[in-house]
């Protein structure tokens, strides 16, 4: 007899997640499947099943943003900066979400020069973005636009949207996420704090990623930014 | 763009049926019709045997057997696709077992769970793209023409287009690949003044390697396994570094360093047993052996060595009994292979002697002469090692010199080898009867060389060209002489025009050098001459 396997918790975790993903996968591009068949616009089942496919984008959100807060924590996660051409990486991340925007009336934009080239890791980055975008879904009244642009040697991504805007409180805590996360501010909190964190593990010539989180912006709601040295 | 989707020949590997159908359907709103799929790495080999993909869509994570990974190795290693096929893997989550560059070979691209067919259709009209850009590049790669990569990526690298960086890569590899440490470093150089960039650096630091300049060398990579921790190339040429400088033991730690980082690659385990049995440290050894025989199952890089080297390391920590249990699982995993047999047989003789039961051995030498004698290819130089090392230790001295002979006759310029078997003479004690066997072997490549250069110089072609030839039918393996064959056959083409049996056998004989090492520079240099007298434009 062979002794007892002793299984890690980190390859636990691996194939809890193959799973878990293996079922988002079908239930998003099902959703997504019966929310195209449903061709009228004003079908009631729409709206419900962009909420649906909403819900389960927050899932995998959650999931992505575990388990990498879970290595950071495990000194597991180490960055992957690689170079990236952003127009493409964005495209591909609209895309991503736009049926569910569609179902829900709302229009996701974007913009970006071509070709940008800049290097960061994508993995992760595209985590923070598609966690602010998730929520944008969810408060924009009409409008969500992603851009990204070259200032002052940074690269500067930011989701902005026509929404009630962030509460004053997040704006604050932007800075400094670590000493201000509260469970009571729910997953945008987390997700904040994870964009810090991710923002603060880019770093180039001495300096150092960062986010902003604000008010207005072209369409007056929730702007938020990742600025990447 | 426009991809047309109803030329394309499609493959879909997964193991769970809803994701099959679930793909199958995105790629036929695509205009697919040719998508085939399997379950498995067993079906899958199968599969690639018989058929040509266009576009392999392979989820990573396939259960019981074969992963993603291995599936992509044995295809690449035993040429089942080839380098205009798109390989995606698909994941749910990129970094458990793909760390950075972990791998001998990687896919075109991963694409994370889930994804939706607008995102699947841009990702492979991206990549579809991206193979037309590389195709040239990349027929030119596997042919191993690295003087057509540098041509073709000079092209490309003017236009400060998408792709810069990557062609500069190719560009650079190939030179140091050719030896043109200098041209690649400038490049590099003014590459890590603006962005450090982990390639580059790998670079850099494996060109002072090259360059024997092992101190400056470790320092990069050091650096760079600092600052990128799951950089396993990094790690790897840190190890091969510190083994190169005769640190054993920080190389050994670092080598860990890497399998804890990545713990499925099968080769650095096989690294680390290496120098862990260098350090003597036999517990390691016995570790990283046994994952590898474990991990070798499934991979193509399944190989007797493993079996017989953890059966020696057994042997040599008091365990004959274990030790003889892993050669019997061995012969199972490996029935209808000869080389396999010998190696086995050699292996076992040698482990016998080391328990006292010499009839044993003697048996099993018989056996491994009897294989050997019914064998048509070379069997590797760690067997041939292993097979002069139990002839000599149980008093077999003119069949061990007779094996010893051939081996460095054949890899006389393999200083790697040449090490190993020069650790085998001081083993048993024969050290100057070693050198001895070496030095002559040595003299008479050297001679012949002086003596046929001499000769060409004089403009004596024919007798150069007699020279060269009939010395090559003893040393066949021989480069230098395989080189300086060609070249007095070139020059004589050139000289008095073509003639259709000399191309041919200079062909044969850059052909042999092409097989041991492609990136000769030499053998580049009289490959383009030679393609000249030919008349061959490509």
């Amino acid at each position: 007899m062979t002794a007892p396997v002793r299984l890690e918790f980190a390859s636990i975790l691996a194939n809890s997640i193959h799973d878990m993903k293996n079922s988002l996968s079908l239930l998003i591009n099902n959703i997504e499947q019966i929310a195209g068949h449903c061709g009228a616009a004003d079908c009631p089942s729409k709206q419900t099943l962009s909420k649906l496919g909403f819900e389960a984008k927050r899932v995998n959100n959650q999931l992505v943003q575990l388990l990498s807060l879970y290595k950071l924590d495990q000194n597991q996660f180490y960055l992957n900066v690689v170079e990236n051409e952003v127009s493409e990486w964005l495209h591909e991340l609209v895309l991503q979400h736009a049926e569910l925007f569609d179902a829900r009336g709302l229009t996701l934009n974007w913009n970006c020069p071509k070709p940008l080239l800049w290097f960061f890791d994508p993995t992760l980055v595209n985590g923070v973005i598609n966690n602010i975008v998730t929520n944008a879904f969810r408060y924009a009244h009409k409008k969500v636009t992603i851009g990204a642009c070259k200032k002052d040697q940074t690269l500067v991504l930011s989701v902005n949207d026509d929404g009630e805007g962030y509460p004053e409180s997040l704006c604050a805590l932007a800075d400094k996420p670590i000493s201000g996360i509260n469970f009571q501010t729910g997953s945008t909190g987390l997700g904040l704090y994870f964009a810090y964190q991710v923002a603060n593990m880019h770093t180039h010539h001495g300096r150092v990623g960062s986010i902003r989180v604000s008010n207005g912006g072209p369409l007056g709601g929730g702007l938020f930014e990742l600025v990447l040295p | 763009m426009g991809v047309d989707y109803k030329q394309l020949r499609f493959l879909i590997v997964d193991d769970f049926p809803e994701m099959r159908s679930s793909l199958r359907g995105m790629l036929e709103t695509f205009g697919a019709r040719n998508v085939m799929d399997t379950r498995n790495g067993k079906e899958t080999i199968a599969l690639l045997e018989k058929k040509s993909f266009d576009i392999i869509l392979c989820d990573y994570n396939l259960g019981e057997g074969k992963n993603g990974q291995h599936i992509l190795e044995e295809a690449k290693h035993r040429n089942l696709i080839k380098y205009s096929t798109v390989f995606m893997m698909i994941t749910a989550e990129t970094t458990v077992a793909m760390v950075m560059g972990a791998v001998e070979y990687e896919p075109d691209g991963y694409l994370t769970k889930p994804f939706n067919k607008s995102v699947l259709k841009t990702r492979l009209d991206k990549l579809i793209e991206r193979k037309s850009t590389f195709e040239m590049v990349e027929r030119a790669l596997a042919n191993e023409d690295h003087a057509k990569v540098i041509a073709l990526c000079d092209e490309r690298v003017t236009e400060d287009g998408r792709y810069k960086l990557e062609f500069l890569k190719l560009k650079c590899e190939s030179l140091i690949h050719t030896g043109q440490y200098r041209k690649a470093a400038d490049i590099l150089d003014s590459l890590l003044a603006g962005r450090n960039i982990t390639w580059a650096n790998l670079c850099l630091g494996q060109i002072h390697f090259y360059e024997k300049n092992f101190i400056h060398a470790k320092d990069i990579f050091q650096n760079l396994v600092q600052e990128h921790k799951n950089y396993i190339p990094g790690y790897d040429w840190l190890a091969k570094t510190m083994i190169a400088m005769g640190e054993t033991n920080e190389a050994q730690t670092v080598l860990k360093a890497a399998i804890d980082l990545s713990p499925n690659a099968i080769l650095r385990h096989k690294k680390l047993a290496e120098v862990a049995i260098r350090n003597n440290n036999l517990d390691v050894a016995e570790r990283s052996l046994k994952s590898a025989v474990k991990m070798g199952k499934y991979s193509c890089y399944k190989n007797t060595g493993d079996y017989t080297t953890l059966a020696k390391v057994m042997a040599d920590k008091g365990a004959p009994i274990e030790s003889v249990k892993i050669l019997n699982e061995a012969r199972k995993e490996f029935t209808n292979d000869a080389d396999a047999s010998i190696d086995l047989a050699v292996s076992e003789g040698i482990i016998y002697k080391r328990m006292g039961r010499d009839e044993e051995a003697s048996k099993s030498l018989e056996q491994a002469a009897m294989l050997q004698n019914t064998l048509t290819k070379k069997v590797s130089t760690d067997v041939s090692l292993n097979y002069a090392r139990l002839c000599y230790e149980l008093g077999h001295t003119e069949q061990g010199d007779k094996a010893m002979q051939e081996l460095v006759k054949a890899h006389i310029e393999d200083e790697e080898i040449m090490d190993k078997a020069q650790a085998l003479f001081a083993d048993l004690g024969k050290q100057s009867e070693g050198n001895i066997i070496i030095d002559d072997i040595k003299k008479h490549v050297k001679d012949i060389n002086k003596e046929g250069v001499r000769l060409a110089n004089e403009g004596k072609l024919e007798e150069a060209i007699d020279l060269f030839e009939k010395a090559s039918k003893g040393l066949p393996n021989n480069m230098a002489i395989s080189l300086n064959a060609a070249q007095a056959l070139i020059l004589y083409l050139q000289k008095n025009g073509r003639e259709d049996n000399l191309l041919a056998r200079a062909c044969n004989y850059l052909n042999r050098v092409k097989e041991k090492n492609p990136a000769n520079s030499r053998f580049q240099q009289l490959f383009t001459m030679y393609k000249q007298v030919a008349g061959i434009n490509q």
